[in-house]
């Protein structure tokens, strides 16, 4: 089975600094996965190279066997950690707007979701507060039918209330044989969802390993875990 | 894909640069009205106050209308490519190409849009003021005997001369483009490292020009060229120069501005 997220060597410097260092990780499909770390270990860096925001300093990045270009953005769905919407648009203009660009786009899913969250439509963008603006952007990436949903802090920028829901979302809005990669340092949010966990740290992949083996080995959880590895 | 970037290219921009575009339609009919009630013949010392008001602030929104559109251009290229919306832009599955090419497309409509309604009002209005209608008729007629007495400039120097002015147009989008690209291969200081490219790029155009003009001084001078006459050289000359060197301009600024987007990107 071809890995969805392949990394061989890859490494990325800003001006002489090291942000990722030689990284080796296959990420396999229909699975869950968080990419743990701290500030600052190179998880959004990592994130940018796999959406091609980013051009890697040495190594190669395959999406499903692919170099990050046309092909893999029709099959990568993506959440930055920051708002990248037209603030002058309406929701419902970048409904149409996500309609027009990705074949896999499911308006009605869309709808239903900003229903449920009780977001109008018919809203500017610029008249929302930062927290519903995540949560737009959060609906039309997961309003689409895409193989891997790259989700930067999807979670960081909501009130606690919401964070079950958009979890749940997550959950119930992915398409099985997909895989979901989760960016976050809020572990314990995370936790119960994910099936697979890799640590980095200083640009470097400490760990990798499913979310079960962890507890059972170690005897505590993913974020207790977390809290020691990476202990200041 | 690039008919659907141009139509969220306009989306983007017509709220803002559509009613201030129309604004100039709206000070022209206010100072075309100035100028046809004679406001400045009035013995009012309030009236002659309110025609002045009125024109200065026709002349100062031609002044401003064209500024804020190019300002908004290019301030709008910067961000939506890469500034927080190009994270959106740089992940749809489009070709660099097209993004470039839409954002050159609606830009040009603009400025044209812009020029086109700044010319019109200014013939609007000048030609309330016959006498001074009268002299500019008087110039032209003058210049046209000018240009017989040497020689023969016809349609087609005219049409092409248009056909170069464009093409300028377009090479000064692009190498807005290129330089705010350019301006990202630094680490630091991207909008200081673009106004750095933009400057020495103008500066070295300006040193083309003037070798041009060195050159057509030369050739008028030393009468190399016989079949030409003078006028003609100058005219045609002009536009063919224009034409060429911002042709190649246009090629070098799409190139630069496609090589940053496809092979250097980096959004930080």
């Amino acid at each position: 089975m071809v890995p969805v997220v392949q990394c061989m060597g890859l490494t990325k410097t800003y001006g002489g600094k090291l942000a990722l260092n030689q990284i080796y990780l296959n990420l396999e499909p229909g699975k869950i996965i968080g990419l743990l770390g701290p500030n600052g270990s190179g998880k959004t860096t990592l994130i940018k190279i796999m959406n091609g925001l980013l051009k890697p300093t040495a190594g190669e990045i395959l999406i499903g066997g692919h170099r990050p270009g046309i092909e893999t953005k029709y099959r990568i769905s993506y959440l930055p950690e920051r708002t990248y919407l037209h603030p002058g648009l309406k929701v419902i203009e970048m409904v149409q707007y996500f309609q027009d660009f990705y074949p896999d786009f499911r308006t009605e899913r869309a709808f239903d979701m900003l229903h449920r969250l009780q977001i109008p439509p018919n809203e500017r963008l610029k008249n929302l507060s930062k927290g519903t603006k995540e949560k737009v952007q959060l609906i039309l990436v997961m309003s689409r039918d895409a193989d891997l949903y790259v989700l930067d802090e999807p979670i960081a920028g909501v009130d606690p209330a919401s964070r079950d829901y958009i979890l749940n979302t997550i959950v119930s809005n992915y398409n099985r044989n997909a895989t979901v990669l989760i960016s976050t340092h809020l572990i314990a949010d995370v936790e119960n969802i994910l099936d697979e966990v890799v640590f980095i740290k200083y640009g470097n992949i400490i760990l990798q390993a499913p979310a079960e083996q962890i507890r059972q080995r170690e005897g505590k959880t993913v974020d207790r875990f977390f809290r020691e590895v990476f202990a200041c | 894909m690039l008919g659907k970037l141009m139509k969220y290219e306009w989306k983007a921009s017509w709220k803002l640069l559509l009613p201030m575009n129309l604004f100039i339609v709206v000070t022209s009919l206010f100072a075309y009205v100035t100028i046809q009630l004679s406001f400045f013949d009035s013995e009012s010392a309030l009236v002659i106050m309110t025609g002045t008001f009125v024109m200065m602030a026709y002349v100062l929104s031609l002044i401003v209308v064209f500024i804020v559109t190019m300002i908004f251009l290019v301030y709008r290229a910067y961000k939506s490519v890469y500034g927080d919306e190009g994270y959106l832009l740089h992940t749809l599955p489009v070709d660099k190409h097209h993004i470039i090419i839409a954002k050159v497309v609606m830009s040009a409509v603009w400025m044209l849009i812009n020029i086109f309604l700044i010319y019109s009002s200014i013939v609007f209005i000048v030609s309330t003021q016959n006498e001074f209608m009268e002299n500019i008729l008087e110039g032209f007629s003058y210049y046209a005997e000018l240009v017989n007495e040497y020689g023969d400039i016809n349609g087609f120097d005219i049409f092409m001369t248009f056909v170069a002015a464009f093409v300028t147009l377009i090479a000064k989008i692009l190498k807005f483009g290129a330089c705010i690209s350019l301006g990202q291969l630094s680490s630091n200081h991207k909008v200081l490292t673009s106004f750095g490219f933009y400057y020495g790029i103008h500066f070295v155009q300006k040193i083309f020009d003037m070798l041009h003009l060195v050159f057509l001084e030369v050739m008028l001078e030393s009468g190399v060229n016989t079949a030409a006459t003078p006028a003609s050289l100058s005219v045609g000359s002009s536009w063919a120069f224009d034409l060429i060197s911002n042709l190649i301009y246009c090629v070098a600024f799409y190139f630069a501005t496609w090589y940053v987007m496809e092979k250097k990107l980096n959004l930080e």
